[in-house]
């Protein structure tokens, strides 16, 4: 007992003489923070980002980086309070899109990054893409074993149960092209034609509510098919779970960097944005996670034998379409109402 | 503080009041004011007046899911009372080790995560889960059966979830019930199950009062459970809340819709404490 609290004792003076030290180079020099706080969604998309960005970027500026968990709200409320416990974060690109259009997020520098370099639709002022994933077809291996459904449409016929997500978001546009609509013709999206034709499989479709959700209902067997994002079965995929998968026709969407509103550390955020889109950076993180690099000048970089994975490599996006963020931003209220009634 | 100065003397209930006075400013502080700019916001957010609340009792999915939401809590509660209510029972009459391992059967499911709960509950009921392999094997069934998403799931789920929250409060005010009453009630001619009835139950209604309303009002507000296990048909107002707060950004419907809930929530409270005269609830059983 005694040796223990000897030992916190010591390791907590050791701490505040850090912190002291840390803490009065600022007021010396005028210059960084200590520390950047970076709010990203966790997991291994997080463990990615420490190995790739974080790591550089602290050896390159000496500053430290602390995660926070990436609650939309809680960016909201930082913004209305003034009182900031992110520096940046990592967003789904819809809400950033939303958050942009609510004056939550600092303009970019875009002098920083190579705008021209970007796949068309992945640079916003108020925040850059970040990855390329894909909402797309899956099947269970041992449900399904000849005749997986090539596209929407067939796998709207497809017999058996289908999964889709519990929300309008990225379901409409399925069913949209499942109804026929060219992949480039998608917005603004007929909402009506939307609903008539999520009507036709509506008893027959296992409507579930997050990513591990639907990897489980397919690895399970729980379903058929089932629409999901390739990041959830690629691993399983390749560990030998009886799931399958292509890119025809998927959906393509996307994370973002962006800062909030008034942050303080802008300068330093950013350029942590700046190293994290740099081509290299890019390439690194689609080594690790299956989403590719929204920098085309990312790809050359990327090993031949990872790229077959990359929702934008160049084989697999021509095959499918980027998400209309703005279109969200502008609808995603009234559609999520609409659709909410159409469900229950 | 200016009583004191005014020499007012010291009464046992005035130290009580003081001694209230610290928690009392806590909840003040960090319930009561935030509580307040909800329900303000939900008045003011984008724009001053009813339109939120227009659209919550308006055409729209809202009436729909909050009468889902107490449908729910209901069904939950009241299959929550008839399996704890037994236990209870038992378990209030044990004593020493055995009362023990009693509660740590009830308290251990709490310690681990709602979330894994859930899942683990979809793995059970799943078309080739451990139930249907069950059913399959015992030639019960030849197909399997399909539980999710489905009120069979969702039910399963929070009863497993609420059951200590109902058994807890019972086994307190069990134990508390003088047994030698029931004694006494055989000695003037009752059997055991008029001695019950008219002895043991209405002795037990506060602990029935309490545990009621704490899985009713819990149920209320259930999010990761249904959404897992249910389908459409599932959808309770937190999940809407959570989606007009977080995804959508829309902190003023978020709050109408919070704020339509918990008054609904304290009707349902009055008008239950009104039907089982004034006891509903912990401390209102003095």
């Amino acid at each position: 007992m005694a040796k223990h609290s000897s030992l916190s004792r010591r390791t907590l003076l050791k701490g505040a003489a850090v912190g002291t030290a840390v803490a009065g180079f600022p007021a010396i020099l005028k210059a960084a923070p200590s520390q950047l706080v970076i709010a990203t969604g966790g997991g291994k998309l997080e463990e990615a980002y420490a190995k790739v960005h974080f790591a550089p970027y602290s050896t390159k500026t000496g500053i430290k980086i602390v995660t926070a968990p990436n609650t939309n709200a809680k960016l909201k409320a930082m913004v209305e309070a003034k009182n900031y416990e992110w520096d940046l974060c990592q967003l789904p690109a819809e809400f950033a899109a939303h958050a942009a259009k609510q004056g939550l997020l600092e303009p970019l520098d875009w002098g920083q990054m190579d705008r021209a370099k970007m796949l068309t639709g992945t640079a916003h002022e108020h925040f850059v893409m970040s990855d390329v994933a894909a909402y797309h077809i899956a099947w269970n291996t041992k449900n399904v074993k000849s005749g997986a459904p090539k596209d929407w449409a067939e796998f709207w016929k497809a017999s058996g149960r289908r999964g889709l997500w519990k929300r309008p978001f990225q379901t409409m546009e399925v069913a949209l092209m499942a109804d026929g609509v060219a992949k480039d013709k998608l917005y603004p999206l007929d909402v009506e034609r939307a609903f008539k034709s999520l009507d036709k499989i509506k008893a027959s479709t296992l409507f579930w509510n997050t990513g591990a959700q639907s990897a489980q209902i397919l690895i399970d067997g729980e379903v058929e098919v089932s629409a999901t994002w390739n990041g959830r079965v690629h691993d399983p995929k390749i560990g030998g779970a009886p799931v399958d998968y292509h890119f025809n026709q998927s959906l393509f969407v996307s994370d973002a960097w962006a800062i909030p509103k008034g942050a303080p550390n802008k300068k330093e955020a950013m350029e942590f944005i700046a190293l994290a889109m740099s081509a290299p950076n890019q390439a690194a993180f689609s080594t690790i996670i299956p989403y590719g690099p929204t920098n085309t000048a990312a790809m050359p970089l990327i090993d031949p034998k990872v790229a077959p994975a990359l929702p934008s490599s160049a084989e697999n996006y021509p095959k499918g379409t980027f998400l209309d963020v703005t279109y969200w931003a502008d609808n995603g209220d009234r559609v999520a109402e609409q659709f909410n009634k159409w469900i229950l | 503080m200016t009583e004191r100065a005014s020499g007012e003397a010291w009464t046992m209930s005035r130290g009580y009041a003081r001694l209230l006075a610290l928690p009392l400013l806590f909840l003040a502080v960090f319930f009561a004011w935030p509580l307040l700019r909800v329900i303000v916001r939900g008045f003011v957010d984008p724009s001053p007046g009813l339109a939120n609340y227009i659209r919550v009792f308006g055409d729209g999915p809202y009436l729909k899911v909050l009468w889902n939401t107490v449908e729910t809590a209901a069904v939950v509660t009241v299959l929550c009372l008839a399996i704890a209510y037994p236990v209870a029972y038992v378990a209030a009459r044990l004593r020493g080790a055995w009362l023990h391992l009693a509660a740590a059967a009830v308290l251990i499911p709490m310690w681990t995560s709602v979330v894994i709960r859930s899942y683990a509950w979809m793995v059970v009921f799943q078309r080739q889960g451990v139930l249907n392999d069950a059913l399959l094997a015992l030639g019960l069934t030849d197909t399997p059966i399909r539980f999710l998403p489905g009120s069979i799931a969702v039910h399963v789920g929070m009863v497993h979830i609420m059951l200590p929250f109902m058994i807890l409060p019972l086994i307190a005010n069990m134990r508390a019930i003088d047994r030698t009453l029931l004694s006494a009630a055989a000695i003037l001619g009752a059997n055991p199950a008029m001695a019950f009835l008219k002895v043991f139950l209405p002795l037990s209604l506060p602990g029935i009062n309490a545990g009621v309303a704490l899985v009713f009002m819990t149920s209320l507000g259930f999010f990761v459970t249904p959404a897992l296990l249910g389908g459409p048909r599932h959808m309770l107002a937190a999940v809407l809340i959570e989606q007009q707060a977080n995804q959508l950004l829309n902190w003023g419907m978020a709050s109408a819709l919070a704020t339509t809930l918990l008054v609904l929530t304290l009707a349902i409270y009055v008008f239950y404490a009104r039907i089982t005269g004034g006891a509903a609830g912990a401390g209102a059983g003095r």
